[in-house]
Parts: structure tokens; C-alpha cells; sequence
């Protein structure tokens, strides 16, 4: 424990008493178009700041505040080119997918990504499998959300680290419970402005405790020469490594079903295009402060008790402690967030994909509400009871729950949207070859496979040659299924 | 064909008939600028740092004129990409 001040304390709650009461704004606010519209895309009426600062927050998670800047410390400046895919994340994140979900989204009434893919094939057996997955991967990357969470409660409070699980999984799915989608929304809105302020008042204090970005280079500098070089200690990031995260942070956040379902929420394509401009210059703020801040701990703090402790301990450092508790909601706030959203996807997965859409008879308002809540207990009791037993290194269970989405999905989500042929074979084998490829990968040579790229790279191909595969071995979709999806004049020559 | 279930999430407004093409152009261009960005950063960060590490303003020169200035340069494509789209609304 750094410090277990009253001022903290409070401040603690004053951030979470702020998120109770936009929770509530909130679900005041609702559109009343239906229950699950609300719930679950907030009656697409979300405009483009809580569109863009929600998508942002979602993508920040714990990762991000707590395992990014223990990498920037054990490994010094290679983190930056490790995190610089980020350069592309917005234009990707909005230009690939974005703009297309937002019409499609419209044009079938989709409320979850499996509803994208379901309606696109009129498959309920690939809703059935993406349900699944979502569950699944969600729940897992909701475990490493209460595992960092926990930790930044026991370092900073002094609080056990079970209480902290228990803590964080029943806030989180309180408000999440309470108010749904917009809730969601607003409260990670709140969440990316805490996270964006606390990072650059870190990085600023603590510059100026140190003496200056050239104090911060000889620091480093005197500790160990590499930690300096772009490869970093222990050859921490060879070549094939640096290509690979150029292609894990734009496209694992592109291809993640909790930030395409941001895409169903938006009101307008105006909203998106603005989102898009507002993200971009947040990602430039945000993610070269949050690895220097790591950077600076190696300086400030050089042992530490843990890598994972290597935010808060820096914060506590570098910021005054009248100010230390406000900062130190930053990396909460970006915990909060993301567990609130993934909870949103992994509940919809339940109530949504695989009850209320498999359901014989047409599903009450009060029983889609029960089973929403439902569902959402359920995912918090599992999760926290798998973040009990936690594992040491945080950031890489953040990169397989998180890559190994994307290398299912992207693929598919893209071909099922932009490319006619694409039939539901393809995009069975499509989701099938990226989920297996990508695990038996991992499995077999941890996070460097073939030439040393990352299995996600790898899977990402397996996934594409299996949806082409798939589609062209078997009949094209009828016309009377494509109508919806493609103007007439691309549809020439095929027939029902 | 069973479709969703409440179509009731559907947008009240009248929406343009479906066309793929010019989302598709856009996420090509999305794509073409994000293999811009990975060759000019990773390419001039290893081949800078393969060199020296002596700093600019207190940043490793491999990381300030290959991540920090290509990041800024990027920026300003991303500003662009987006001001340029068509105005067109997907909920009239």
C-alpha cells in the first residue's frame, strides 16, 4: 500500500457517487421506443461526443492504465513504438466498419453484433455461435478488468484484494443493470474525460518533479542503455513484433463486437464523422502520455512491488496527494468503463442472442428485462469468481481476450458487409478457422508463431481464406436476401 | 423468412436505398492509410534506432522523428479523411 489518505479515500467516492448520478440522468432520459432498444443501443439516438468518448473508454481498458504503463517501465521507451499502431486506431475503428453497421443497423433493426450477422444470413445458427463467443470472450476480458480494478485498490487503499473484486463487479453492474446503453455511454463519457485529465496531470507533475524531458532521458538512460533503444531490454520488441502490434491495436479494435455495437447507437453519420475527429485527437493525447507515464515511474519509482502497481505508484509520486485521489480515478475509470460495456455485449449475448431471439413465442417486456438483469448477475458472479484466482501478468490476458475477438469476427463482420458471394458457410468457417487458428497458435508458441509475428496476424489470414474458402465451395445467397444489403445494380445476374 | 423480432428498433425515418460501394471506398482508403502509417512509422523507428539514440528535446531521435512526428502527421490525414466525407445522412 503507497498511501491510504482520507483524501483519497474520498475522493474514490466522490467519483463513484458522480457515476451513480449520471447513471441516473441517464435512464431519466430514455427515448421510450421499447425496452431492448433502449437497453441495448439507447434508441440510436446517441449523439458525437458520448459517441466518440464512450467508443474510446470502451477501448481503454485496464490494459491500457495498468499493464501499458508496467511495460513503459520495465522496458522504457520501446513501449512507444510497441503502442504505436495506435496511430491508425481511429481512422480504422471508424472508416472500416463504421459508417456501414450505422445503415445496416437501420435497415434491419439489429441491437447486438450477433444480430449483424444473424440477419445478414438469416442464420439463427450463426447468431447461436456468435452468441457464444461473445459470452465467452467477454466474460474472460471482464476477469482481467476486475483482476486490474482489484489490484489498483489494493496498492493505493490497502483494500483486499477480494474486496476489491466484490467492489468493482458490483458498481459496475449496478449502473449497468440500471440504466443500459445510454447509462453505459454517459458514465464512460464522465470516465474518458477523468481518464484523459488524470494521465496528462501524471505526465505533467511529474515531468516537472524530475526536471524536464532531457532528466528523464539520462535517468533512464544511466539505468540501462536499452532502455532507450527501439527493441528495449532483452530484446523486448524484435522487428517482427513491432509489425505485428502495428496490426493488433487498429485491427483487434476494429474487429471488437463491444465497439461495433457503438456504430448501432449513433443518430446520424454526421455523429460518426465527428466521433471519428474528436477520437483521433484523443488517442494522440492520450496513449503517448499513458506510456510516458511508465516511463517517468522508471525514473520516480524504480522498484516496485509489483510491475502492475506501476500507474498508481507513479500518480502517487508525481502528483500532489490533494490532488492524488481525483488522478488516480484515471485508471479506474478506464477499468469501469470497459467492464460496464463488455458487460453490456456478454448480457446481450444471453438475453438477446441466444434466448430472446431462439424464443418460440414472442417475448414479454417484463421477461426481456428479467432476463437482461439476468443476465448481467450472471456474467458478474462468473467473472468475479474467475478474478479470484488471478494471474500474474495482466496485459497479456487483456491481448488474448481482446485479439482473439477480432480474429474471429473481423473477417467475417467485413465480408458478411462489404462482399455479395460471402454466404453463411463462409462465415461459419470464417469464424471457426480464426477462433481455432488463433488458439492452437497461442497454445503452441505463446505470443510469437510462424517468423515471429503474432499468432492474431496469422489468424486474421486463416479467418479471411476460410471465409472465401467457404463462400465460393458453396451456392451463392438468393437475391431476395441480398436486397437488403447491396443496390440493385450490384446485384446483376443473380437470381432467388 | 423470420427477421428480427422488433422491428420497432428500426428508424422512424426513410432511409436511402442499400448501396455498399461508397462505404466500401472508404474503408479501402481507411485501409490503404493505416499500411501508410505502419510503413513510415515501424520503417523509420528501427532504421533510426538501429543508428543512435541521442535525443531531441529529451525523446530518443528513433522514437520523436519515427513515432512522435509521423503520429502528428498522421493526425492531419485523419482530420482530413473524415472533413471530406459526403454529408450524407444515413438516418434521411
Amino acid at each position: 500500500m503507497y498511501e491510504s489518505a482520507s483524501s483519497v479515500q474520498l475522493s474514490f467516492a466522490l467519483y463513484v457517487g458522480l457515476t451513480f448520478l449520471l447513471a441516473h440522468l441517464a435512464r431519466r432520459k430514455r427515448s421510450g421506443g421499447g425496452f431492448l432498444p433502449e437497453f441495448f443501443v439507447g434508441g440510436r439516438s446517441i449523439g458525437p461526443w458520448v459517441l466518440g468518448l464512450t467508443w474510446i473508454a470502451t477501448a481503454a481498458s485496464g490494459g491500457t492504465f495498468i499493464g501499458a504503463p508496467a511495460l513503459g517501465h520495465a522496458n522504457g521507451w520501446s513501449v512507444m513504438l510497441w503502442i504505436s499502431g495506435y496511430i491508425a486506431v481511429a481512422t480504422v475503428g471508424f472508416g472500416l466498419l463504421g459508417r456501414r453497421i450505422a445503415e445496416l443497423g437501420r435497415r434491419t433493426g439489429a441491437l447486438t453484433f450477433s444480430d449483424l450477422l444473424r440477419d445478414r444470413f438469416d442464420s439463427p445458427a450463426i447468431g447461436a455461435i456468435a452468441g457464444i463467443a461473445m459470452l465467452v470472450l467477454h466474460t474472460s476480458f471482464i476477469v482481467a478488468q476486475y483482476i486490474a480494478g482489484a489490484r489498483v485498490l489494493e496498492a493505493v487503499m490497502g483494500v483486499p484484494y477480494v474486496w476489491g473484486v466484490l467492489g468493482f463487479a458490483v458498481v459496475v453492474g449496478l449502473y449497468t443493470a440500471y440504466g443500459g446503453f445510454r447509462a453505459v455511454a454517459w458514465t464512460d463519457s464522465f470516465q474518458a474525460v477523468v481518464m484523459l485529465v488524470g494521465v496528462l496531470l501524471t505526465a505533467g507533475f511529474g515531468l516537472y518533479k524530475v526536471g524536464g524531458m532531457q532528466a528523464v532521458f539520462d535517468g533512464l538512460a544511466a539505468q540501462s542503455a536499452d532502455l532507450v533503444t527501439p527493441t528495449g531490454p532483452d530484446n523486448f520488441l524484435p522487428l517482427p513484433s513491432a509489425i505485428s502490434f502495428f496490426f493488433i491495436w487498429p485491427l483487434a479494435t476494429a474487429g471488437q463486437p463491444s465497439l461495433i455495437t457503438r456504430f448501432l447507437a449513433c443518430r446520424d453519420s454526421s455523429s460518426l464523422r465527428h466521433a471519428a475527429l474528436l477520437i483521433g485527437c484523443y488517442i494522440l493525447l492520450l496513449y503517448p502520455a499513458v506510456i510516458f507515464v511508465g516511463i517517468l515511474g522508471r525514473v520516480m519509482v524504480p522498484e516496485l512491488a509489483a510491475g502492475d502497481h506501476a500507474m498508481p505508484a507513479t500518480i502517487l509520486a508525481a502528483v500532489p496527494s490533494a490532488i492524488a485521489g481525483l488522478v488516480l480515478a484515471a485508471p479506474m475509470a478506464a477499468i469501469m468503463s470497459t467492464i460496464s460495456s463488455f458487460l453490456l455485449v456478454a448480457s446481450g449475448a444471453i438475453a438477446r442472442d441466444l434466448y430472446q431471439r431462439n424464443a418460440r413465442r414472442p417475448v414479454s417486456v417484463g421477461k426481456a428485462r428479467a432476463a437482461t438483469h439476468l443476465s448481467i448477475l450472471a456474467v458478474g458472479v462468473v467473472a468475479g469468481a474467475f478474478a479470484l484466482r488471478p494471474p500474474d501478468y495482466l496485459q497479456y490476458i487483456v491481448i488474448f481476450s481482446g485479439t482473439g475477438l477480432s480474429a474471429t469476427f473481423l473477417f467475417p463482420t467485413l465480408l458478411a458487409v462489404y462482399w455479395k458471394r460471402m454466404n453463411r458457410t463462409g462465415c461459419i468457417v470464417g469464424i471457426v478457422a480464426g477462433f481455432l487458428s488463433f488458439l492452437l497458435q497461442y497454445a503452441a508458441f505463446g505470443t510469437r508463431s510462424f517468423f515471429g509475428i503474432d499468432p492474431f496476424v496469422w489468424a486474421l489470414a486463416f479467418s479471411a481464406a476460410g471465409c472465401v474458402a467457404g463462400s465460393l465451395a458453396t451456392a451463392r445467397d438468393p437475391r431476395s436476401l441480398l436486397a437488403e444489403y447491396f443496390a440493385p445494380a450490384e446485384l446483376e445476374g443473380i437470381s432467388d | 423468412m423470420r427477421r428480427t423480432i422488433d422491428r420497432i428498433a428500426k428508424a422512424p425515418e426513410p432511409l436511402d436505398a442499400p448501396d455498399s460501394r461508397p462505404a466500401r471506398s472508404e474503408a479501402l482508403e481507411a485501409a490503404l492509410l493505416w499500411a501508410l502509417a505502419l510503413i513510415a512509422t515501424v520503417g523509420l523507428s528501427t532504421w533510426l534506432g538501429a543508428s543512435d539514440a541521442e535525443p531531441i528535446w529529451g525523446v530518443p531521435r528513433w522514437a520523436a522523428l519515427g513515432i512522435l512526428a509521423p503520429w502528428i502527421l498522421f493526425f492531419v490525414l485523419h482530420v482530413r479523411f473524415f472533413r471530406r466525407q459526403p454529408p450524407k445522412n444515413i438516418s434521411s
